[in-house]
């Protein structure tokens, strides 16, 4: 989340706690704490990108934030993946679970003709801009998209096209899509310091798409350096690129990394090598730990048999944690300051 | 009686094979069906009740027949201790990764898991089902004896046969998406 000044309000992809079966984003209860009105003082959402641990409960914040503009990646607002997700989404269609009636519960928001237009995400786009004028601080705010390219928005819809279910093919779930390389890659500018937020970019080979095209495109738009940075890809390799740390980022820029967990363990994101790397670029905070495998108490012989069968089972329990970072804008600009809550921490 | 006890019956009593009829291939498909045991519903299956009754009859002919020749053999019964829903998400080189959804059992119903489960313990037949998005059952069940003791355990991993999509289904769906898009403003 973002908080520009003046009390304006920016809410980047959204998440519900994961012991939680309500579909209340974390965004909203952090909001409703600090009292903020959502229905006036939320300017804009967006979502980088529709991977279900970005985009839970967001429809249900958008509903709740009447004023708020609603950004995506420009390829989700075409009739192609309307299409795609009212067929796996709805009705007697429906296999996909949460996976796409999310958005599907957004995009109905948005037709319903009572809401700002969607603003469509590209690379090099002004998303929303606030008039220093406007602002206690008196300095100008800036939020920009550096990503999708131009490239990677037409091979998403052909992806989309890809995955449509056929006649006389069986019924299934929607498939996580591997589309990283579509998200939506933020930019936040004030006069003296801004702020990157990579989403789940990863690198590519083909400069024209990945990292490339975004350091590219945040080149082009003479992009302040930044010197808060939210990590691409959950600290991966794959979502690191030298360049882009070089050019995009101040030297020892702050850091945050959220935690991916999917089995088996080998997979678990960010690695200590990950960590490592990052550290020796600045300092790096994780908002929570790697969530705690808890295997479920059941019947012996049922666990034995699993076992048997080398079938493992985990119920995959994250803790919620939040890293704030804090500046004062304007003539008496000074440091950030960073506090960590719950389960977040200062990787050592 | 589910597919895999059908099967471990024919193959120990391969003398009463030539009077039961073939199992249809269409039946093999779930355990729902052929488990008495089980109640979990298939509700999208619009012409699985006329095949599950087809096969009731068999596994009725199956059991007749086994008892009539066969007197001191067992007849197993299989007993579910344990079922999950679940959806694969991803396949890995001699694994495959779900999301498991519990269903019956102690501590197991209304869980929520993850679970990687080897390929090996997918069916022959089912394989070309073992795809991202495919629907499955993963289930523990003790085969009991005639006599009510337990015979032995075994898991189960049944793929499902969902209905194919129709073509005027993703036809309205599609025009439900258009007509959405359309009436998004976009700048």
């Amino acid at each position: 989340m973002l908080h520009v000044g003046g009390g304006r309000w920016v809410v980047v992809d959204s998440c519900v706690e994961s012991s939680a079966s309500s579909s209340v984003s974390v965004a909203e209860l952090y909001l409703r704490a600090l009292d903020v009105e959502l229905e006036s003082d939320v300017d804009m959402i967006v979502a980088t990108h529709w991977h279900d641990d970005h985009i839970l409960g967001i429809a249900r914040l958008l509903d709740q934030s009447k004023r708020a503009q609603f950004a995506c990646s420009a390829a989700l607002s075409q009739a192609e993946f309307a299409e795609y997700v009212e067929q796996m989404g709805t009705g007697s269609l429906a296999t996909d679970g949460a996976k796409v009636r999310e958005f599907a519960k957004v995009l109905r928001i948005l037709g319903s003709g009572e809401r700002l237009p969607l603003k469509a995400a590209l690379e090099s786009r002004d998303l929303r801009s606030w008039p220093g004028s406007q602002m206690p601080h008196g300095e100008r705010c800036l939020l920009r998209s550096f990503s999708p390219s131009d490239l990677e928005y037409q091979r998403f819809l052909q992806q989309v096209a890809a995955m449509r279910p056929t006649p006389l093919r069986p019924k299934r779930s929607a498939v996580r899509p591997d589309h990283n390389l579509a998200a939506v890659v933020l930019h936040l500018q004030f006069n003296t310091c801004s702020v990157l937020l990579g989403a789940d970019m990863e690198i590519h080979q083909n400069p024209r798409r990945g990292w490339a095209a975004v350091v590219a495109a945040a080149t082009a738009g003479e992009a302040l350096a930044a010197s808060v940075n939210k990590v691409a890809h959950h600290g991966s390799i794959n979502g690191f690129l030298e360049e882009a740390w070089v050019k995009l980022l101040e030297a020892e820029p702050l850091s945050v990394v959220t935690a991916f967990d999917r089995l088996p363990d080998s997979r678990k994101l960010p690695t200590r090598a990950d960590v490592s790397r990052m550290r020796a670029r600045g300092r790096l905070f994780q908002t929570s730990p790697h969530a705690a495998s808890r295997i479920m108490t059941r019947d012996p012989a049922v666990a034995r048999s699993l076992r048997e069968s080398r079938i493992e089972l985990r119920e995959l329990r994250g803790e919620l944690g939040m890293v704030r970072f804090r500046r004062r804008i304007g003539p008496s600009a000074n440091q950030w300051s960073v506090e960590v809550q719950g389960a977040a921490f200062e990787c050592q | 009686m589910t597919g895999t006890a059908l099967r471990a019956f024919r193959e120990e009593n391969p003398s009463a094979l030539a009077a039961i009829p073939a199992v249809p291939s269409s039946a093999t498909v779930t355990e729902s069906s052929l488990s008495g045991e089980q109640t979990a519903a298939v509700p999208d299956l619009a012409n699985w009740s006329s095949s599950a009754g087809d096969l009731s009859v068999n596994m009725a002919a199956v059991s007749r027949i086994a008892a009539a020749s066969i007197t001191d053999i067992e007849s197993p019964k299989n007993q579910v201790v344990a079922e999950w829903h679940g959806m694969v998400t991803e396949l890995l080189e001699s694994n495959f990764v779900a999301e498991l959804q519990g269903i019956l059992g102690v501590g197991v119903r209304g869980a929520i898991e993850e679970a990687v489960i080897p390929i090996d313990e997918v069916r022959e037949e089912d394989r070309g089902l073992l795809e991202p998005g495919a629907f499955f059952r993963l289930c523990v069940n003790n085969a009991i004896r005639s006599d009510g003791k337990t015979r032995r355990r075994f898991t189960d991993v049944v793929f499902r046969r969902l209905p194919a999509y129709r073509r005027d289904e993703l036809e309205e769906a599609a025009e439900r998406g258009r007509a959405i898009a359309r009436a998004i403003r976009v700048e």
